[in-house]
């Protein structure tokens, strides 16, 4: 990728520069390339929004491997290492900066705000005691995954998860969720072999909050996905899926 | 809240602002962890040290430079090459291998079919490249190859692995610019 308002000719060090940029990007260089770069850069700040964009095309790369899960001992053992680390500094109190569910349930808790949610607009039914009860909901947090939300396009800001509960149920938890046209609503899907199945209709509440379950059984399924469909929902997918989760 | 908050409030010792993080990010960390490292134990080291770092310094993020995402990953991603150079990894010797018969079998690394999401479009992205081009780049980042032991394993000059960086990473480039999209930071 040569720049062609430069001749490279004239200069050895611009040369170098333009036969090492690309390998520079990607992390391909020894470790005496890659200072000669730097320094070339040093003196050249002009060429570094060249190299920015270079890195930010490397880098997706990172992006593109399949997806797997970390158990959640790797979780543990990190919170125990900062916890215990030296490095650590009194802690603020993010209840008092932090807003919707987070606010409520603390991270980590979006499992326990979906599990909830489940109880509250009664699309399950757990017919015994208290105490049955809660033993339920300890299975279910017990046996739940998690799988990210990604926006894309008016739900670019969105962040919240789909919370696997057990073998089949899930629920979709969102917040910065934007309200949708008027006379469309959300409709989520789920995807098996690149076909959409119909998974129910949701809508945010006034602070963009949204606990959704997910209608249908997400086993097998590669992902679940948000579309803005007509009032009433769609037999299929009318738009570009606004959030996705890969499962 | 917004990753830049999160990371704010990581460097000032907020531990559940961190937990945030991790729960947001530690998933594709750790996919691309085991991309590079092959097996969990050492994926999980390479994401548990990775965090750590942004534990310690997260006051070293600069927003205008990349999205907090971006920068996570490339800790992982700089700390993983680092493993990988400073042992003769089993790992890179089975790309070794690999590299042999690039000409005939397409990535497994990039076969998945998932639709719509970030990831997708990137992978989209790399289904479109010659395999020589993926190869070169899938050696690089992933394996930590530096361009002149890419030229050594696939058995070319080192102007045609410069080449193909060049020419991969520009038709990455082209292919989120043909459909008007921004390259995600």
């Amino acid at each position: 990728m040569s720049d062609e308002r430069h001749n490279p000719g004239r200069d050895p060090g611009r040369e170098r520069f333009e036969d090492l940029k690309e390998a520079y990007a990607l992390g391909a260089l020894s470790e005496e390339e890659r200072r000669e770069v730097e320094e070339y850069l040093g003196t050249h700040p002009e060429l570094q929004a060249e190299v920015d964009d270079l890195e930010s095309v490397a880098n997706l790369l990172a992006l593109a491997p399949r997806e797997y899960e970390p158990s959640p001992q790797l979780r543990r053992d990190l919170m125990n290492r900062i916890s215990s680390s030296p490095d650590a500094t009194p802690a603020a109190d993010p209840s008092s900066r932090q807003g919707g569910l987070w606010r409520l349930f603390g991270p980590g808790g979006l499992a326990a705000a979906a599990v909830l949610a489940l109880v509250a607009i009664g699309m399950f039914t757990w017919n015994a005691s208290l105490q049955e009860e809660n033993q339920a909901l300890q299975g279910e947090l017990q046996g739940q995954r998690t799988y990210a939300l990604q926006g894309t396009g008016a739900a670019q800001g969105v962040r919240g998860e789909v919370v696997r509960l057990g073998d089949e149920r899930a629920v979709l938890v969102a917040e910065d969720l934007p309200s949708p046209p008027e006379g469309e609503t959300y409709e989520a899907w789920i995807l098996r072999d690149d076909v959409p199945e119909p998974a129910g209709l949701f809508e945010p509440n006034e602070t963009g909050s949204a606990a959704a379950p997910i209608e249908g059984s997400i086993e097998g399924a590669d992902a679940v996905a948000v579309t803005v469909e007509p009032s009433g929902g769609s037999s299929s997918p009318t738009s570009d899926p606004l959030i996705t989760a890969d499962i | 809240m917004a990753d830049e908050d999160l990371i704010s409030l990581t460097d000032g010792g907020d531990t559940q602002a961190f937990a945030a993080l991790y729960d947001r990010h530690g998933r594709v960390a750790y996919s691309l962890a085991y991309r590079m490292m092959g097996e969990r134990q050492a994926s999980e080291d390479l994401v548990q040290e990775a965090f750590l770092k942004v534990w310690r310094a997260a006051g070293n993020y600069r927003v205008e430079k990349a999205s907090v995402r971006t920068w996570i990953l490339s800790i992982v991603n700089n700390r993983g090459i680092d493993v990988l150079r400073s042992s003769a990894s089993r790992r890179r010797t089975q790309d070794r291998v690999e590299a042999q018969t690039y000409t005939s079998q397409p990535s497994e690394a990039f076969g998945e079919t998932w639709r719509n999401s970030q990831g997708e479009q990137v992978r989209e992205a790399l289904r479109g490249l010659p395999p020589e081009q993926l190869k070169v780049l899938e050696l690089a980042y992933f394996s930590g190859y530096t361009h002149k032991e890419i030229a050594e394993l696939l058995d070319v000059p080192l102007g045609t692995v410069k080449g193909r960086m060049r020419l991969g990473l520009k038709k990455i480039r082209e292919y989120f610019d043909s459909r008007g999209m921004a390259v995600p930071g």
